[in-house]
């Protein structure tokens, strides 16, 4: 899975911490995740969908080779 | 190639020692250290260690104290959270590898008969230790506000921390248990065998102390088992 959770954060000016605490999860976790070392669950990539107000396809994506 | 060469290496050493032991064993050289001889100095350092490990609990908890206080922003804040995450972890070992020491000490002073001293000193720091252990889980309270974090007298608390740890700390959390569990179960067997090497060498029985590890193994994996069976 990739993200564009980092490129994201820096367009809307917020650090690791503000992430974490604005979608009520760790900042390890958002750690883990722009380092694609964890894939998020369903209700992680939801909240911070929201904290962007964007949609969840936009910030996690997959190649076409992880969906065969 | 590198597996070829690792387990080569291993098997060279694992047939010497096990040639060795096999050897003395049968050619009846009875190998009787005197562990006494070895207890003060043993005694001594287990000490240093202590003392070592208080003043890393010391400077870390500074650490943390200090980041907290400052008021930053940005990258800054992320590197500072970081610094605090790992100084936490570093005490989380320091009072919990404090406790075995202490516990290492006091047995080594009853069963050797050493002095006095290193009894109190033992008993000392196991006091100490527990306080820091203590003052290390009150400090994550100060890291984390916004956090729901469980009471340290909750008699559930080890449960409530997993339940208020979100997935990515879970994942990390699995990680680290998953590994450690795979070597503490190898350490085991490698110390079922050093035992039983001691016993047959020294003629000092370690029966008892070999039941014991079986009997941690064998709980532990039925305890796993019995979690994992649940969840079909």
């Amino acid at each position: 899975m990739k993200t564009k959770l980092k490129e994201l954060r820096a367009r809307h000016g917020i650090n690791q911490t503000e992430l974490a605490r604005r979608a009520k999860i760790s900042r390890q976790t958002v750690s883990l995740i722009e380092r694609e070392e964890f894939m998020p669950s369903l209700l992680i990539a939801v909240k911070i969908a929201r904290v962007f107000d964007e949609k969840i396809e936009d910030i996690f994506y997959f190649e076409e080779e992880e969906l065969q | 190639m590198k597996t070829f060469f690792q387990l080569a290496i291993r098997f060279v050493i694992g047939g010497a020692v096990g040639y060795t032991f096999i050897y003395v064993y049968l050619n009846d050289i009875l190998i009787l250290p005197d562990l006494y001889e070895f207890a003060f100095p043993a005694a001594l350092l287990l000490t240093v260690i202590l003392i070592g490990l208080m003043t890393w609990w010391s400077v870390r908890y500074r650490t943390i104290r200090k980041v907290i206080q400052q008021p930053l922003t940005g990258e800054a804040e992320d590197e500072a959270e970081g610094v605090m995450y790992r100084a936490y972890s570093d005490n989380s070992l320091s009072t919990t590898l404090m406790l075995f020491i202490c516990l290492g000490l006091m047995s080594l002073t009853l069963l050797t008969e050493q002095s006095f001293w290193f009894l109190s000193v033992s008993l000392i720091t196991l006091l100490v230790s527990f306080i820091m252990s203590h003052l290390t889980q009150r400090q994550l309270y100060i890291m984390y506000p916004e956090r729901n974090l469980p009471k340290t007298n909750d008699p559930d608390y080890a449960q409530r921390l997993l339940d208020v740890s979100d997935d990515g700390e879970k994942h990390v959390i699995l990680q680290g248990l998953y590994k450690t569990n795979i070597s503490t179960m190898s350490l085991f067997l490698v110390a079922i065998i050093v035992l039983l090497l001691y016993s047959m060498v020294t003629g000092n029985s370690q029966l008892f102390a070999i039941f014991i590890v079986i009997c941690i193994m064998a709980f532990t994996n039925i305890q796993y088992i019995r979690i994992v069976r649940a969840k079909n």
